[in-house]
């Protein structure tokens, strides 16, 4: 059941600070999640799902070629829809449960 | 090895004391509506210190080094539209981010749980932070661009400036609310449903108009509002666990949802529409996106598991989508002298997308751009501010002007409370003004100010005068032969008049108090 007037979104999205960081996250993230989507904003990137991103730093890490952690995450994490969920060496973002 | 987060997070926890040598009514200071007691916080971001640095120094290393990049490269002047209008969008911004800051650490001071209060501790620090990059790309564009002028009184604008009311009723509004119901106005509305149309959407915007600072600006900034959103989603679920918060919340969100409309929404879509040249998508689109579709069906619908309902007005808000921006540029641009900036009307181009994007837009607003034509050259003794009646009466709740949906049929209104007569833009402010009258009781509004002077009375006093005593800050074209002064203002002869009040509505009634009077 949903409210009259809205319109229901499943889709969950993080929104990154485009540079090298950002398009190593993407590639991890499309690698695990082929349903995903990436759209270019120029200074931003656009990842959506139509379910959970669960991002895993010590993947993003190996991409990168460095040890990867969450506070480096979260300097390129400029904005998300959905719930997120902060883990020593993950982060999730789930659709919130309606 | 560092200990890891959620067992440094832990522990951090574990050493939260009530103190004894102070009361709890002393400790606390402020009391809420809300019901607190008992509840179970979450703080799904698990922010405490040692991280909290250690993010936010890479945070600085990456923005300051595009702005030392920015100052070797000379990589080309940014647009002259943009980099105008950003003197009025800036100033505000710097102001309304220090007064999230002050709200914070209201916040953390009375709203009891702990878990909440580390979040709100943390963003009271992100907002000084915020405050500071906006004011430190101020004085980037006053040494690198062209016309400093009205960059050099930014703050002084976003103080007096009559447009900026609009910014100040705002912030102030979440300010001297209940320190709970802050969180939903802020946190929740202005953070988390309109922040992300300007911080992260306006990046590329200002990317494509060569303002890289205030791109790597928007951004590093709005990487600290996922936080701040994180805390409201958490404030929100922790409130609702209690069923008595229901009603509360829900009158608060009906509020805030309106409020937010009307003043942050307002501002955005004038932005993307009327101060950018180098377009991808409207106002409309950009809050289509951003507000109703991720905010309201991907966040606000999930709320309905806890009784939640849409705000009342959110279809009327839509419906004004087709009109804000265009009614907001009216305002803006008419009212060029009290503003500190160049103006830079819409061209044949601009016109012929505004056309596309809002169907019908000529027949709507094509009246005024053809006035403006009709006014710009000060040899002409012409001030489109005259020419279109003058300016109009402001909303004592949100000081928008009453000239919404559009000039020719606003949905302005007075309403008389203690005897005496108040003014709004809508129904949805008579409405929050109604159910909360001691909040709006306004000091001098500007009518009280300047009705009776001249239109060079009024700019003097504000201050909008460049260095040589005599030429306006403000123009109504980037670039002319000369500019205008302070005598050609005289020359226009316009003396500023009070409009009559509106007449009364009969559509908007009290709502029913709702329980509470909770503490801690």
């Amino acid at each position: 059941m949903t409210h009259a007037g809205l319109k229901v979104s499943h889709k969950v999205t993080a929104k990154l600070i485009n540079g090298g960081d950002a398009e190593a996250v993407v590639a991890v993230m499309l690698a695990a999640n082929p349903s995903a989507v990436v759209k270019d904003y120029g200074s931003y990137l656009s990842l959506e799902n139509e379910g959970p991103l669960f991002f895993n730093l010590a993947d993003i890490g190996e991409e990168l070629g460095r040890k990867y952690d969450v506070p480096a995450f979260l300097t390129i994490l400029a904005s998300y829809t959905g719930q997120i969920d902060v883990q020593d060496d993950t982060v999730s973002i789930a659709e919130i449960a309606g | 090895m560092s200990m890891q987060i959620t067992r440094a997070y832990d522990r951090v926890k574990a050493i939260d004391w009530e103190p004894s040598y102070i009361g709890k009514d002393q400790k606390y200071v402020e009391s809420t509506r809300f019901f607190l007691k008992g509840l179970k916080p979450v703080d799904p971001f698990k922010t405490f210190l040692r991280e909290y640095f250690k993010m936010e120094q890479e945070k600085e290393n990456r923005h300051y080094s595009v702005l030392e990049a920015s100052s070797r490269l000379h990589s080309g002047p940014p647009d002259a539209r943009w980099m105008e209008s950003m003197k009025f969008i800036l100033s505000n911004l710097a102001t309304v981010e220090y007064a999230a800051g002050r709200q914070m650490g209201r916040m953390a001071r009375s709203v009891a749980p702990m878990e909440l209060r580390q979040g709100y501790m943390m963003q009271m620090l992100d907002e000084m932070r915020h405050t500071q990059l906006e004011m430190n790309n101020i004085r980037q564009n006053m040494r690198t661009w062209e016309d400093p002028a009205g960059y050099d009184i930014a703050l002084r604008g976003a103080g007096n400036n009559v447009g900026a009311g609009l910014f100040r009723a705002m912030i102030e509004d979440v300010t001297t609310c209940d320190p709970v119901e802050t969180s939903i106005g802020l946190q929740i509305f202005i953070e988390t449903a309109y922040s992300n149309v300007f911080f992260v959407g306006m990046s590329a915007a200002a990317a494509a108009h060569g303002d890289n600072t205030l791109a790597s600006t928007l951004l590093t900034i709005q990487s600290d509002e996922s936080r701040h959103m994180a805390n409201g989603w958490a404030t929100l679920v922790t409130l609702l666990q209690d069923d008595r918060n229901i009603p509360l919340v829900q009158q608060a969100l009906d509020k805030w949802s309106w409020r937010t409309h009307v003043s942050f929404g307002l501002a955005n879509a004038l932005s993307q529409d009327y101060f950018t040249k180098n377009r991808t998508e409207s106002a409309k689109e950009a809050a289509m996106r951003w507000v109703y579709d991720e905010f309201f069906g991907g966040f606000y619908q999930k709320l309905e598991r806890y009784g939640i309902k849409p705000p009342p007005r959110m279809e009327e808000q839509i419906a004004e989508l087709d009109n804000l921006s265009h009614s907001a540029a009216v305002y803006v641009f008419g009212a060029w002298p009290f503003f500190y900036h160049r103006a830079d009307p819409m061209t044949a181009a601009d016109m012929d997308w505004l056309e596309k994007k809002y169907p019908g837009w000529h027949g709507r607003f094509g009246w005024f751009w053809d006035s403006y034509a009709k006014c710009t050259d000060p040899n002409d003794r012409a001030i489109v501010l005259k020419e279109l009646g003058g300016l109009p009466n402001f909303c004592e709740v949100c000081q928008r002007p009453l000239i919404f949906p559009t000039p020719q049929a606003h949905s302005g209104r007075s309403r008389v409370h203690a005897g005496k007569n108040h003014i709004f833009c809508s129904a949805g402010c008579e409405e929050i003004f109604v159910n909360d009258p001691i909040h709006y009781q306004v000091g001098k509004s500007f009518y009280d100010l300047y009705h009776g002077c001249t239109l060079a009375e009024v700019v003097e006093h504000m201050g909008y005068i460049r260095d040589d005593g005599r030429t306006l800050m403000g123009q109504p074209l980037l670039r002319q032969n000369r500019m205008w002064t302070v005598d050609d203002l005289r020359r226009c002869d316009y003396v500023v008049q009070r409009p009559a009040p509106p007449p009364p509505a009969d559509d908007v009634k009290p709502v029913q108090e709702t329980a509470g009077g909770a503490a801690h």
